[in-house]
């Protein structure tokens, strides 16, 4: 009997038996040319050593990026051209929780004060444009372009800058133990997520059309607080990244509905933790960004590991020909970009259970110079050990070079080995 | 800095006052010019 594992566009399946798509994936590109797989470009760091804390990101119209510190009140810019350099402090130095531009200005926040200037001259600034009522350390931010306001989530209310530059400190409510967690545009509304507390399984998401009273359709998970908002190149379909396990859900307009979780990771806030590249939604969860993509309609939305970061994710933001990913590792901190070579890739297939397999093949489309494919096994739910494989030139195939012999299951995982900007493409694994 | 704190309802008005003394506070020492008005309190920090 034979096993294919094809249709690498379904991404990571439900379970490691779920054979409608891989158990794992780690920097693969599968939407490229749908039915292929290859190595993803690789992410590169750009910053050197100018960035020296942890910084989430905004764009400004020029393409002018700023980055500020989340410990400090350090301010930096990042040059269309992808050079780094310092901006003068924000006096209220207690690290920023939100940055975002709007109607001429960048603004930025502490937990307690909101700032802005003019982006590129950092002229007419001034760091103490507005004053929360909560002073909470959640601070997502939202330029609506419906209502030519930004919206900021200050614990329980929604602060807003109007388009004549107005400061309000409450231009909503939610009941008083929630905490605004993120905000993001759903059509001509907001919808804004929630957080009650680190002990308190509950996260509700509030639909506001910007001028009445009060929210609409509050619906809610049973989860530790929504993390992030995923935009889809229509804006009118958002994921919620929600809880502490990974849990995806898909937001109808009304309601949360449970869509995917990734498995074995442990997921917290990041409201600037999603951008939308090429046309593909993005998010980050620990030192991965994921992506959550169909190539057409009819196909579901795929859950991809797409790249690997430097450390853990502190922002990502997306440029015309790049995303920019903000992280720490320890005391090192940094900036990656999108690189021209290529990552080392990897594909781990669903368990198979059949004990007449003998051998791993894996099809390839091409297998340039220098690149190489590797096949590691995991026998019975053991550890993956690497095998001797051999290369098939004729078929286009590398397999194991020896008979696997006696197993009850099987699982693989396929190392795709680039060299420079040049990649396997891999077709399809079969177990014979 | 120009504050505004919207009254939409009595709540508002009690958490107005809350915020008013928050922003005194917070900025004491410096010229604040309260203007209650039905619908909003405007806060000016000069």
């Amino acid at each position: 009997m034979t096993i294919t594992f094809s249709d690498p566009y379904n991404g990571i399946s439900t379970s490691q038996y779920d054979q409608n798509g891989f158990d794992d994936t780690e920097n693969l590109d599968i939407h490229s040319e749908i039915g292929s797989y290859k190595a993803q470009l690789a992410l590169v760091k750009e910053s050197g050593s100018t960035i020296t804390e942890p910084v989430m990101m905004a764009t400004a119209p020029s393409g002018t990026v700023y980055l500020f510190s989340e410990t400090s009140g350090k301010i930096w810019k990042r040059s269309t051209a992808g050079s780094y350099s310092t901006v003068t402090d924000n006096a209220n130095a207690t690290g920023h929780k939100g940055a975002c531009y709007f109607d001429g200005f960048m603004y930025y926040t502490t937990n307690a004060v909101l700032g802005r200037f003019v982006p590129d001259t950092e002229a007419s600034r001034d760091d103490s444009f507005g004053a929360y009522t909560n002073d909470d350390e959640l601070k997502p931010m939202v330029e609506h372009v419906n209502s030519l306001s930004l919206y900021i989530g200050d614990g329980n209310l929604v602060a807003s800058v109007d388009s004549s530059g107005t400061f309000s400190a409450n231009v909503l409510d939610l009941p008083e133990q929630f905490r605004v967690s993120e905000i993001e545009e759903y059509g001509d509304d907001i919808i804004i997520g929630s957080f009650v507390n680190a002990n308190i399984p509950q996260a509700k998401v509030y639909r506001w059309d910007t001028y009445s009273s009060s929210f609409y359709t509050p619906d809610d998970t049973d989860d530790v607080g929504i993390n992030t908002f995923i935009r889809s190149s229509n804006s009118n379909i958002i994921f919620a990244q929600s809880g502490l396990d990974g849990k995806i859900y898909v937001y109808d307009g009304n309601s949360l509905n449970y869509y995917k979780e990734i498995r074995g990771v442990t997921t917290t806030r990041l409201p600037y933790g999603s951008c939308v590249y090429n046309g593909i939604p993005y998010f980050a969860v620990e030192d991965k960004i994921y992506s959550l993509h169909r190539k057409r309609r009819g196909l579901d939305y795929a859950l991809n590991h797409e790249f690997t970061a430097g450390g853990t994710i502190d922002s990502i933001i997306s440029l015309a020909d790049t995303i920019l990913v903000s992280w720490t590792n320890g005391s090192t901190y940094g900036v990656d970009k999108i690189d021209t070579n290529r990552s080392t890739a990897r594909a781990t297939t669903a368990i198979e259970i059949d004990d007449s397999i003998r051998d791993v093949e894996v099809k390839y489309q091409s297998l340039p110079s220098g690149t190489s494919i590797g096949i590691e096994t995991s026998v019975d739910s053991g550890d993956f050990t690497s095998q001797t494989t051999e290369v098939d030139a004729t078929r286009k195939i590398v397999h194991l070079a020896n008979d696997i012999g006696g197993v009850n299951t099987l699982k693989a995982r396929i190392t795709l080995n680039p060299n420079g900007a040049n990649t396997p493409i891999i077709e399809y694994i079969r177990f014979v | 800095m120009k504050l505004v704190w919207k009254i939409k309802n009595q709540k508002d008005v009690e958490r107005g006052e809350e915020y008013v003394r928050k922003i005194q506070e917070k900025y004491e020492g410096k010229d604040i010019i309260i203007e209650r008005q039905k619908d909003k309190i405007v806060i000016t920090v000069e």
